[in-house]
Order: structure tokens, then C-alpha cells, then sequence
């Protein structure tokens, strides 16, 4: 990132390349729309070429992209919320068939979006992509005791959400 | 719960429109850095406080430790407050609750201390609400013109960055400038009005710099991602 901030344009690309599925991962995970999820990741993209002057070269990069990230996807959250007040209910809903097993599946991603983003994020780190707790809490830029405490809450609150 | 991430091929075009907007460009100053400049606009403040003073005796005041601690738990305050809206232009760096629960504990006991050292008598005007609010306009004046400057200089700085909560830098900002001007203000007015003054005239005019820093302050500072 430091190169990239002197204009090395092919480093930048580099970092780019490595960062992009990141946030891609991460947008899929806070944003449920997938077209808004392409469009946050896109976004998020975006707002880190025009903060790129504002990263510390001394300081870890994941908790200056993560923040961003996660920016845009609250705001993306947000304004999927200010539709959602617009948007017309239908007097007659379709009964929708639902498999037992995706029917799980449904409930465990209702209850993953339910939660806290930090308490999701934390669990999400350890157990999908994991991430050693340290590096988790690097990246979400808290200690490895906090971390560690989100992590079991969320666990706690899907273990109630899911009745298990 | 890993999919696959949508679309790469539109990220992969957005990635080529940004390496190729790709310029050079002049990194942030360190915060320490921008602290300690910023930190020179609070300190005109006092010195302009204590050149233009209307006290009589500030001299002996500032041999009180009573008087000395109520202006610099209000200078504290301020610094902490500033320090914070700087470091939170930096994406990743706002401040956490402890933080901001110590900036508050700060103001709080800044505010109190003024509060409980403020004489009770007033000796300036006849008591009329004509009087007070005649006796305390110099002072909302005074607490203006100290506070714009570190006002304006944390605005500029914080727009520089990367705030990812405006509203909340905004605020710090106009918190810390206004904390900065009350203490310079202590220095300056002889506070012959009593309580009520102090209240009216210093204290919530930081209140009110916080309000006003967070509503006008945000929308301006949010240009970056535009």
C-alpha cells in the first residue's frame, strides 16, 4: 500500500487483486442481497482508492480496510432499510415449500444475520475462514479477549436461535 | 456458509478503473503529527486569553491550585477530545466506547470542577435578565473567537482524512475547540457574575459547539467519498 500511495501503479493492482475477494467475502456475508453485495463490494473498492492517503504504513492493513468495509456495508444496510419502508405488502403471500434441510439452512442464516456485526464477524473468522484468534483480532481491530468473547456469544445466541 | 464472491469480473473492471486513476498521492501526516500542530491554535487561545484578560489579579490566580486544576482539567478535556476527532480521520482508528467514555468523564469533571469553584455572589449587574444576558454577551463573544480557529483547523484536518463516522469526528472536534476556548475564557473573564453566568456564557457554549460541529461539521467532512 505504501507503493501504491507513490503511484506504483502495478502494486496497487497487486494489492487490489489480494484485497477484492476479501471484501467480496466479507460484503456476502453483511449485505444478504448478492446484487447488493456486488454493488457494496464495488463501493467499498471505491471508498478505499479515495482513503488510500489516510493508511499508516507502520500499522497492520486489515483493521484500516476492515473499517471501511465494514462502512459500506452499514450504510448498505441502512439504506436497504429506508426501502424497505417503501417497498408495498402484498395482502396474499405465496405459501413458499420449504425442505427440512434448507429449511435449517434459512433459520441459521436468519439467525447469523440477526446477530451483532461484531459478534457475527468474530464468528464468521473463527469458524469459516479459520482464522487463528489472534489474526481474527487483528483484522477486526480489538483484543484477542474481546474477540474471544464475541466469538461465544454469537455462539451462545445461534446455539438459542436454532434451539439446539 | 462460503460462496463463491459475486461477480468477479465487474470487480475486476472496477480494480482496472482504479489502478488506472492510480496517482501518486501525499499520505496523512502521522497523528501524533497533526496533534501537535493542532495543538498550537488552543494554545494561541490561552495566550490571547491571558493577554487580553479582564482579571485583575490572574496573575494570583494562577498561583491557586484550585484555579489551576479548573483550567487545565478544561485544557485536558479539550486535548483528549481534539486527539480523538485527529485519530479518527484514520479509517480503523475511531475512537472505542472506553474511549469515548473517558472523554465525557473528562468534560464531566472539567465542567464540575468550574461549576463548584464559581462564586455563588453576583456583583456585575443589577440582577435584571437585561443585565445578564448584557454582562455575558462579551463572553459568548470571546468564547467564539477562541474557539474558532482550533474549530476550523480540526474541520480542515479531519476533511483531509477518512472519517468513517463523521458525525461523531464533528462532534469531537467541536467539543474540543469549545473545551479549549472555556479555559481560555476562565483566564480572560473575571466571572464577577456568579454561577448562572459561568453556566450561560462558558459552559454551554461547548454544549452548543458540540451540536452545531456535529450537524454542520459532518456533511462537510463526509466529502471524501464523494
Amino acid at each position: 500500500m505504501a507503493r501504491a500511495q507513490r503511484g506504483d501503479r502495478e502494486a496497487y493492482r497487486a494489492l487490489l487483486e489480494d484485497v477484492g475477494p476479501l471484501i467480496a467475502r466479507f460484503m456476502q456475508r453483511h449485505v444478504r442481497e448478492p446484487a447488493d453485495a456486488a454493488d457494496a463490494c464495488q463501493e467499498a473498492l471505491l471508498a478505499l482508492h479515495r482513503a488510500r492517503h489516510t493508511y499508516e504504513p507502520a500499522r497492520p492493513i486489515e483493521p484500516w480496510l476492515f473499517a471501511i468495509a465494514r462502512n459500506v456495508a452499514t450504510d448498505f444496510a441502512r439504506r436497504r432499510r429506508r426501502r424497505a419502508l417503501r417497498e408495498v405488502v402484498m395482502d396474499i403471500i405465496p405459501e413458499p415449500v420449504v425442505e427440512p434441510e434448507r429449511d435449517v439452512r434459512t433459520r441459521f442464516q436468519h439467525a447469523l444475520g440477526r446477530l451483532p456485526a461484531a459478534q457475527r464477524d468474530a464468528l464468521v473468522m473463527l469458524k469459516a475462514e479459520g482464522l487463528s484468534v489472534a489474526e481474527a483480532a487483528a483484522r477486526a481491530g480489538t483484543t484477542t479477549g474481546a474477540l474471544k468473547v464475541r466469538a461465544h456469544r454469537a455462539y451462545v445466541a445461534l446455539k438459542s436461535a436454532l434451539g439446539r | 456458509m462460503e460462496r463463491m464472491p459475486p461477480h468477479p469480473h465487474r470487480r475486476d473492471t472496477v480494480v482496472a478503473e482504479l489502478v488506472a486513476d492510480a496517482h501518486a498521492v501525499r499520505p496523512l501526516w502521522p497523528v501524533g503529527a497533526r496533534f501537535a500542530l493542532w495543538m498550537l491554535f488552543p494554545a494561541l487561545g490561552m495566550a490571547l486569553a491571558a493577554g487580553s484578560t479582564r482579571m485583575p489579579d490572574l496573575g494570583a490566580h494562577l498561583r491557586e491550585p484550585a484555579f489551576v486544576a479548573q483550567v487545565a482539567a478544561l485544557l485536558t478535556a479539550a486535548l483528549w477530545w481534539g486527539f480523538l476527532a485527529l485519530r479518527a480521520s484514520v479509517p480503523g482508528r475511531e475512537p472505542r466506547p472506553a474511549e469515548l467514555a473517558l472523554a465525557g468523564l473528562l468534560a464531566g469533571t472539567a465542567l464540575t470542577l468550574a461549576w463548584g469553584q464559581a462564586p455563588e455572589t453576583v456583583a456585575a449587574h443589577d440582577g435584571s435578565a437585561a443585565g445578564f444576558v448584557w454582562s455575558g454577551l462579551p463572553c459568548s463573544g470571546y468564547s467564539l473567537m477562541f474557539a474558532t480557529l482550533p474549530w476550523i483547523a480540526a474541520l480542515i484536518a479531519l476533511r483531509r482524512g477518512a472519517p468513517l463516522a463523521p458525525r461523531m469526528s464533528a462532534a469531537l472536534a467541536g467539543g474540543a475547540a469549545f473545551l479549549a476556548a472555556a479555559a481560555a475564557l476562565r483566564m480572560a473573564c473575571p466571572l464577577t457574575d456568579g454561577r448562572w453566568h459561568l453556566l450561560a456564557w462558558h459552559l454551554l457554549p461547548v454544549a452548543a459547539g458540540v451540536a452545531v460541529s456535529a450537524a454542520a461539521g459532518a456533511p462537510w467532512i463526509r466529502r471524501w467519498r464523494t
